[in-house]
């Protein structure tokens, strides 16, 4: 009975069924399309390429790249969410806590299993959502005469950003599947907050002045200043506030996975299990 | 080998809100023997037997393996197998995957896997995904879960739920086999009957309270025994129990010496020269006598401070129970003869019923678990006789037995519709279990003179010791 041991086990129970490749199939159709449909659309439009495109504003070539490559993250950051919230949500779900914490009694090194076996899964998703996003962008980029900037160190660096942000988001997951335990419950808010929730205080915020400073700091916008650029940032009316530091982005996501996780551990983790 | 562990409970309590659901429960289960932990759903045995395994605090007391509370193990999976419900498992992984990732958790070889899969007969479908499995497999699964680690201690929750009757009988005989091999194991169990071919010592537990805690042997006391004896010159052995000075009744269908020992009156017929047809030592029905502690009806000296008295058995809240009385009271509307009659009949009465029960439906089957008990209920009666609702008991029931067999009709199938219209997970699982016996023992040979009964009296324990 040790971490190691503990994580083995967390390792088979994710592997041995079909969640995560299921969800790691619609991850790689979700982002490559978009990223193909985008890279497409930009760069024609940034070419001239698209018809009536002579008489709208041209997208400049510059930074197109990166943007597309983000998408990665910034539209694929709900499938870490949502393996590390299933990680824990179907041991309540099919009642595998018991044998978990008989196998296991100390139920913290449970967690922290999850934790580093999170951290895995979200490695792997990050690089596969990144050959996902690349992949298809580059090939447009390179169709239309575009860089695709994959020389750049910087763009290596956000792609490190990117396996980051993914593996972050993957301890949000724990943290939410075990403060909420409902597996229904837990998915619904998860794709409530990440699609409507915060996609529309961003977007008001927009409009509304100071309201960014508080937005900012919520998880996805947290998370597309971690990773350092973002499809909606790109999209959206720039609003002149100042963007948090890739490393503050980077702080209020690992402050959102502490915060949840403990929360979790502290209110329902310790329970009794019947 | 792995050892055998003590399982010490020590004023183990536990408060679900305003429910107390274990009360101040000490006991001890020893190793070498399967222990038998009884009581009727909802008694609490389920909630001890989480905080057993660390699962559930308790709200007061300690309980511990070997002097270890388990969360201190080092090595759970190593000392203690545990079967809880049947549902612990991600029905798309398959049974093998779902052992290797406790064995893993447990830091055990991968053979383990194996090993366990065919220890319990699941090998050829180990690949299989848990969710096509059959309740009897699952039951399989979480016993080779238990068994992965080679514990010196098995705890199990209801294991014969969903098993079939071969199945049954398999787990018996592991059961035992394990004890044989020196490890403790406990088992707990709705149904006495379930249990008493098995176990060698028994927790009974109702409402939260321990009311018994002991051997099988403890449970009944030797005075409520009779002697069963009949002649085909039956006036010729009335007259040599006469003449040795040995009380007896008449009944329709012997003669019913109570607390004599059966050589005595053999004896006495040999003296007087009488052949017997029958020669029969009775006790009250095990499963009697455990509804009769689980009501409160019953004290054992076993368990102090369980004393409150419920001299109304209508009151009792076990589920189990309820059937039972319904019947009583129905019964009693037809009832009549006098007290004496009633145990006459009634101790001999269950060879009566069973030729009409026969019939074999489902229903039926579930009403003779429930009628076995309210039928046997007569023979502790004597030792009754300062309970006057006891006594009614035995008038209802018993008369219209003898009436009914003579009409040729079961005396129960009124009953049919109401009490036992809707069926229990325990009632699915005791008609298994019952019906186990039929495969079993298909003629055991000296149970009884008519062959019809025999099983009957096996299955609710009328003659066991």
């Amino acid at each position: 009975m040790s971490l190691a041991a503990a994580t083995r086990s967390e390792s088979t129970k994710l592997f041995t069924t079909a969640m995560w490749w299921i969800l790691a199939v619609v991850l790689v159709v979700y982002i490559g399309v978009t990223a193909a449909g985008l890279g497409f659309v930009f760069a024609a439009s940034s070419t001239g390429a698209l018809p009536g495109s002579g008489q709208s504003a041209q997208l400049p070539t510059e930074g197109i790249a990166v943007i597309l490559y983000s998408i990665a993250a910034s539209i694929g950051y709900v499938f870490p969410l949502l393996i590390g919230t299933l990680m824990v949500t179907s041991e309540f779900r099919h009642q595998t806590l018991t044998p978990t914490f008989l196998a296991t009694p100390r139920r913290g090194l449970v967690l922290w299993a999850k934790v580093l076996v999170g951290v895995g899964v979200g490695v792997l998703y990050a690089v596969v959502a990144l050959i996902s996003s690349v992949g298809p962008a580059a090939g447009f980029l390179t169709g239309f005469g575009i860089q695709t900037e994959l020389t750049s160190s910087d763009t290596w660096a956000m792609f490190g950003r990117i396996v980051i942000a993914f593996a972050l988001w993957v301890l949000i997951g724990i943290g939410v599947g075990a403060l909420v335990r409902n597996q229904v419950a837990a998915v619904v808010a998860v794709l409530a907050f990440t699609q409507f929730i915060e996609p529309i205080a961003r977007v008001a915020a927009s409009f509304v002045r100071g309201m960014d400073t508080v937005t900012q700091y919520l998880p996805g916008a947290s998370s597309d200043a971690l990773v350092g650029t973002s499809i909606y940032a790109a999209m959206g009316p720039s609003t002149g506030a100042h963007p948090l530091e890739w490393w503050v982005g980077g702080l209020v996501l690992l402050g959102y996975a502490v915060v949840l996780m403990i929360l979790g551990h502290v209110t329902s983790w310790r329970r009794d299990v019947s | 080998m792995p050892e055998g562990q003590v399982l010490e409970f020590a004023g183990l309590s536990k408060r679900f809100g305003s429910v107390l659901a274990v009360d101040d429960l000490t006991a001890r289960v020893e190793p070498g023997m399967v222990t038998g932990f009884l009581g009727p759903n909802g008694a609490g045995k389920t909630t001890t037997l989480r905080m057993l395994l660390g699962l559930v605090r308790p709200t007061a007391g300690r309980v511990t393996i070997g002097g270890v509370p388990y969360a201190k193990l080092d090595r759970p999976m190593q000392t203690v197998g545990a079967v809880l419900e049947a549902s612990s498992f991600h029905p798309g992984r398959s049974a093998a995957d779902h052992l290797r990732v406790y064995a893993r958790a447990a830091g055990l070889a991968s053979s383990r896997v194996d090993d366990a899969l065919g220890t319990v007969g699941l090998a050829d479908v180990a690949g299989r995904k848990i969710g096509g499995y059959s309740l009897g497999m699952r039951q399989r699964l979480g016993l080779a879960v238990a068994l992965l680690g080679d514990p010196g201690v098995l705890v199990l929750d209801e294991p014969a739920n969903g098993l079939d009757p071969e199945g049954i009988t398999w787990m018996r005989g592991l059961l035992r086999e394990l004890a044989r091999q020196g490890r403790t194991v406990l088992v707990s169990s709705h149904l006495l009957a379930e249990v008493q071919q098995t176990v060698d010592s028994l927790l009974i537990i109702a409402q939260g309270r321990l009311v018994f805690h002991g051997g099988m042997d403890e449970l009944s006391d030797p005075s409520e025994f009779a002697t069963v004896a009949d002649s085909p010159d039956r006036t010729g052995l009335a007259a040599a129990l006469a003449a040795a000075g040995i009380g007896f009744e008449i009944l329709r269908s012997g003669l019913t010496i109570r607390g004599a020992d059966p050589v005595l009156v053999g004896e006495a017929a040999v003296r007087a020269g009488v052949p017997l047809s029958l020669l029969q030592r009775r006790g009250p029905a095990l499963e009697d006598i455990f509804f009769d502690l689980v009501n409160g009806l019953r004290v054992h000296a076993s368990a102090e401070g369980a004393q409150e008295q419920a001299p109304e058995p209508e009151g009792a809240e076990a589920a189990e129970v309820e059937p039972t009385e319904e019947q009583t009271t129905e019964e009693q509307t037809t009832g009549g003869g006098t007290s004496g009659a009633a145990f006459a009949v009634a101790a001999t009465g269950v060879i009566d019923i069973v030729p009409v029960e026969e019939a074999d439906s489902l229903q039926d089957e579930d009403e003779r678990v429930f009628a076995m008990p309210a039928g046997h209920a007569d023979e502790a009666a004597p030792e009754d006789e300062d309970e006057p609702q006891s006594a009614d008991e035995d008038d209802a029931v018993a008369a219209p037995v003898e009436e009914d067999v003579v009409a040729g009709e079961p005396d129960h199938l009124p009953d049919d519709d109401d009490p036992h219209a809707t069926k229990t997970d325990s009632d699915v699982a005791a008609d298994e279990f019952f019906s186990s016996y039929d495969h079993e023992n298909p003629a055991p040979p000296d149970e009884d003179a008519v062959p019809a009964a025999s099983d009957t009296d096996t299955r609710d324990g009328g003659d066991v010791r």
